[in-house]
């Protein structure tokens, strides 16, 4: 007995003393340094068809880099899945790479943090100054009241792309402006196993980003102006059950299509198998599936009438990767410079045709690569009628619960089952419920 | 430590056997010194892992549970304020949505585990009871049965996904359009049948181990037994209901909890099918305080979650093992009478059914494997439209697959080697010896079985992080890193296991080496290793493929270089298309190794189980 209690007090003793250590976190290096000159580690994130496609894109622009500066930095391409656990981990040990890539998205949660060197006026003339970017893509840099946490690197947004085949094949001659227009065309194209629509049902971001859209459509949002969440607002119901409907009640999206998280739908697309998607930048991705240029159309995506533009006329989240450094980082002034680099306008033009993106750097946008169909869409959409998503600190628990509730939702409909604004503002409830209370 | 004279000579081992009364002289001289510092630092190793990997993270994580660690404190958590039991409260508050979701997850995962082990362990006892008697080709069914079991748990799982995929899947092509069972293509991967889908799969991948577990333990039933039944006239059933099934008892005590036990903690199997947003009818507790820690970053919450989890299965654990140490009887043979002749339809049509089941996803692995990409990618076919071995030249360039193969090698072989060596020291230890805290030592490592992984994923991480920052050792990230964490997973069963294997190798062997002169150490490596290779070997594979599917951990703790097959194989699913023909085809590739070993293998896994373990 005397035994079993030492070696309990003994664990104990060793346990409180290794977590009294384990305690100091990343708080060992608070601002940044310059201790290691010359080199400097690089997340980021996958933006190609694969991740060898991005070190492919990445590689000669940081040994253009290297030339320049003399310093070397080493890529990784983390993926989508991985990348907000590995920030995470690196925020909590304080161990990470210097610079890294974020889902604009994610901007308010990872400055709330701390983790994030602000780039107040300062750090932004060391690149330049903050007026070389484009307004709308500074917007989803992190919360307003507070200096930016990252710096806009490509924008997207979305559009409606059209297969011209399945069009011409239904009889149809334009692309749907307003989603009276969807539903009518959408019917017309919904027959012997052809579906009008692709939605990625069990994917949360994207039934963030579409909920969010047809919120703003509705004159809603899920956030209020002091950041409490507010998602069983009329607006907020109706929204979600608009968009759900497209499969539940107007049945223009094919069943299936609830349990698609990984782009099936992009493929269903290319197949003839489904005539429109709603995506961020898909033409590069058509491309490595086969499809030449001319067999797909892009157009705005729909609004509930009128033409696109802002308030209830959004037809589009701002959407975008931005770059942001570690404040422990021990090449700040080597980070920085490399920010400098990749937000270049002559880096922006080859990375962002790269890409399909566009540049959030006004300089850049000129090109006229920017200025095809395809692009001008999604330039112009950016320009005049995306918003960007709540910038608060509790986002991303945001598109988890309320993503997870659309997901539900989608599955409810793909068996059969009514979807109701009851229904829908009970799922809604409940996500709501689970956000943080404080 | 080592040998004590130089007479010791390869050899001359023998001569002491012959002697086993004179063992005792020199064992008392030095005994008392060996007695008070040799066991313990033959334990020594596997002590400080089991701390450093189990223990003092466990701790890390109950005193997370009392601070409220959001994404505000996470940069450092020594910041984030005391919350009293505020966390416990919340979880446990069922009228309001946080507590009200972790009872159902709750719920689900307890339907889940006594479904799944009580289907595990009937479909496994009744195959090993079938497979009992000789009869031709049971070597191969044997082997064929346990390659579930052998099948690196996310190459299965995977595979098991593209079946139910909804509208390219083997199973609604099966039910829907060749059977027409289903009025439309169901829902396997959302919805309320997902739930089945997991169960399916839990049970396709769990009753291959209690099948084992049986089968060593149908081994120590002595013959005669049935013999003496035999000429009393039981039938075959009679001889099952009476002999087999009583006697296998303290077999079936051990392996209900260690199926329990796994079966809860699953994290794998829901992770790999359904990613990290569970649908809530297979909303498994595993990947629900996985959610409430890692997705909605509220740490405080997820921990004070896992230790209600871990009070949960010590509380169910004690009373199991309560109830059943309680009122063993020694079975009797009775009342004669005669053998059923159906015996061996039903033993034929049970096997036929089972090995279809086993059979089917590797069917559908190495099956879509050689298809072109149309043929995945629309509704399934059982043969390819034409063979093609594209994807297999595929794999190595879409995802860096070699240096992935190559990391697994590493970690999986190092963590085995390390593994095996510090259980054999440890198991020698507890086995040969009577030292004080002894009986400690053995319960502490047992229940670390229990801890929930989740629970010491972020502590453990953070305890590498400040070892790294200390000491300058790169524990996170590093593959070191991940051969300490996962030979200390593999640790505790392995030391069970050979504690139970050495126990059966006769002291007198090893006595008289130390006679001969021999020094504890060299008989342990001359005389009781050799003894006990079957128990050794079962001991490495089970701790090869513990390093080889796991998925959690190397999650969080690998990078670009370091990643292993288990994380690295999503590689596939976060491509602009799925390519199901190349994901199967790596699939395959990666099992290849671990199957093709684990089946030259299996004769000491059986052997080393049948000594050891279910002793």
């Amino acid at each position: 007995m005397r035994s079993i209690r030492a070696a309990a007090v003994g664990a104990v003793t060793l346990s409180l003393a290794l977590a009294a250590s384990a305690c100091g976190g990343g708080s060992a290096s608070g601002g940044g340094s310059n201790d290691s000159p010359r080199t400097l580690t690089y997340w980021a994130s996958n933006q190609g068809a694969s991740i060898e496609v991005d070190k492919k894109v990445l590689q000669p622009e940081l040994d253009k880099f290297e030339k320049q500066t003399g310093i070397k930095v080493e890529l990784e391409v983390v993926p989508w899945s991985d990348l907000l656990n590995r920030i995470l981990t690196a925020t909590t040990s304080g161990q990470g790479p210097d610079v890294l890539n974020i889902g604009n998205t994610w901007s308010a949660s990872l400055q709330a943090t701390g983790a994030l060197l602000p780039w107040d006026d300062k750090n932004f003339d060391k690149i330049g100054g903050r007026d070389r970017f484009v307004e709308s893509a500074l917007g989803s840099t992190g919360v307003q009241s507070q200096d930016p946490a990252a710096v806009p690197l490509y924008s997207m947004a979305y559009a409606l792309y059209y297969n011209k085949k399945m069009f011409a094949d239904a009889g149809v001659t334009r692309p749907p402006a307003t989603w009276d227009e969807m539903v009518e065309t959408g019917r017309k194209i919904s027959r012997d196993g052809k579906w009008a629509l692709g939605a990625e049902g069990s994917n949360l971001s994207t039934n963030i980003h579409q909920v969010f859209v047809l919120a703003k459509q509705h004159g809603a949002d899920f956030f209020t102006a002091d950041g409490k969440p507010d998602f069983t607002s009329d607006g907020a119901v109706a929204a979600v059950k608009q968009y759900v409907d497209l499969m539940a009640q107007d049945k223009i999206v094919a069943p299936g299509n609830a349990e698609y998280a990984q782009n099936q739908s992009l493929s269903d697309f290319a197949k003839d198998k489904t005539a429109m998607v709603l995506w961020q930048t898909a033409s590069a991705t058509f491309a490595s599936m086969g499809m030449k240029e001319d067999e797909w159309g892009v157009a705005p995506a729909p609004v509930q009438s009128g033409t696109p533009g802002t308030g209830t006329s959004t037809n589009s989240m701002v959407a975008g990767i931005n770059m942001a450094v570690f404040k422990n980082t021990d090449n700040v002034d080597g980070a920085t410079e490399f920010v400098k680099f990749m937000t270049s306008d002559a880096e922006q033009k080859i990375l962002n045709k790269a890409y399909g993106s566009i540049p959030p750097v006004k300089a850049a946008q000129t090109d006229p690569a920017f200025n095809t169909p395809a692009t001008a869409v999604l330039r112009e959409t950016l320009a005049t009628s995306a918003a960007a998503l709540p910038q608060v600190p509790d986002e991303s628990q945001f598109e988890t619960a309320v993503g997870t509730a659309v997901k539900e939702l989608f599955a409810e409909a793909a068996a059969g089952r009514p979807v109701t604004a009851e229904s829908v503002r009970a799922k809604l409830a409940k996500a709501q419920q689970q956000m943080p209370t404080k | 430590m080592t040998t004590t004279t130089a007479s010791a000579r390869p050899g001359e081992r023998t001569v002491g056997k012959s002697s086993p009364g004179a063992a005792r002289g020199p064992r008392r001289r030095t005994g008392r010194i060996r007695r008070i510092g040799l066991p313990y630092l033959l334990l020594l190793p596997a002590l400080v892992l089991e701390l450093l990997v189990h223990l003092v993270p466990m701790v890390i994580g109950i005193a997370m549970s009392f601070k409220e660690l959001t994404q505000f404190y996470i940069r450092d958590w020594s910041l984030a304020p005391w919350t009293g039991v505020d966390n416990y409260r919340l979880s446990v508050d069922f009228d309001a949505p946080v507590g009200r979701a972790l009872l159902d997850s709750f719920l689900v995962t307890c339907g889940f585990t006594v479904l799944s082990v009580g289907l595990c362990w009937f479909i496994g006892t009744a195959a090993a009871i079938c497979m009992q008697d000789a009869f031709r080709g049971r070597g191969l069914l044997r082997a064929l049965f346990l390659v579930p079991y052998a099948l690196p748990v996310y190459a299965a799982v995977i595979t098991w996904a593209f079946m139910f995929q909804h509208d390219n899947g083997l199973v609604n092509h099966v039910l829907h359009d060749q059977l027409g069972l289903t009025d439309q293509p169901s829902f396997w991967l959302i919805g309320d049948n997902s739930f089945i889908a997991l169960l399916v799969v839990s049970v396709w991948k769990g009753w291959p181990f209690a099948f084992l577990i049986v089968m060593a333990g149908l081994q120590n039933i002595p013959k005669d037994l049935y013999e003496a039944a035999a000429l009393d006239g039981a039938g075959v059933w009679q001889q099952i209901r009476r002999i087999t099934l009583p006697s296998l008892r303290p077999v079936n005590q051990v392996l209900v909890l260690v199926l329990f036990l796994w079966t809860f903690n699953d994290f794998n199997t829901p992770y790999v099918l359904f990613g990290k947003a569970a649908p809530a009818a297979a909303d498994l507790i595993s990947i629900h305080i996985y959610q409430s820690s890692f997705v909605t970053w509220n740490f405080g919450t997820g921990s004070a979650m896992s230790v209600l989890l871990l009070l949960f299965l010590l509380v169910v654990t004690g009373v199991y093992l309560l109830l059943t140490s309680r009122g063993r009887r020694s079975p009797m043979p009775r009342s004669p009478m005669a053998a059923p002749r159906s015996f061996l339809w039903t033993r034929r049509v049970f096997l036929t059914l089972l090995a279809g089941f086993v059979l089917l996803p590797v069917y559908v692995m190495v099956s879509s494997s050689l298809k072109p990409l149309e043929d995945v990618s629309s509704s399934f076919r059982w043969l390819p439209s034409e063979l093609t071995l594209r994807p297999y030249v595929d794999i190595w360039s879409t995802v860096p697959l070699a240096k992935y193969f190559v990391n697994s090698l590493i970690v999986a072989g190092a963590a085995t080697v390390c593994s095996v060596v510090i259980a054999v020291f440890a198991a020698y230890a507890v086995s040969r010896y009577d030292f004080p805290g002894k009986r400690v030592f053995s319960v502490t490592v047992l229940s670390t079985q229990m801890f929930p992984g989740i629970l010491f994923l972020l502590p453990l991480f953070l305890l590498y992080v400040n070892i790294g920052n200390a000491t300058g050792i790169a524990l996170f990230g590093s593959r070191g890193g991940l051969i300490l964490t996962y030979l200390t997973f593999s640790l505790p069963f392995s030391i069970w296991m050979l504690i139970g294997y050495f126990d059966s190798v006769p002291r007198d062997l090893d006595e008289a080496a130390l006679v001969d002169g021999c020094g504890p150490l060299r008989a342990l490596v001359r005389v009781v290793v050799p003894a006990a290779i079957p128990g050794i070997v079962a001991v490495a594979v089970y701790a090869f493929m513990t390093a080889w599917g796991e998925v959690l951990f190397a999650s969080v703790m690998t990078n670009d270089t370091t990643r292993t097959l288990a994380v690295g194989l999503q590689g596939y699913s976060t491509l602009n298309d799925v390519y199901w023909n190349q994901i199967m085809a790596a699939s395959l590739v990666v099992s290849v190794p671990v199957v093709a070993g684990f089946l030259l293998l299996q004769r000491y896994l059986v052997a080393g189980l049948t000594a050891g373990a279910v002793k």
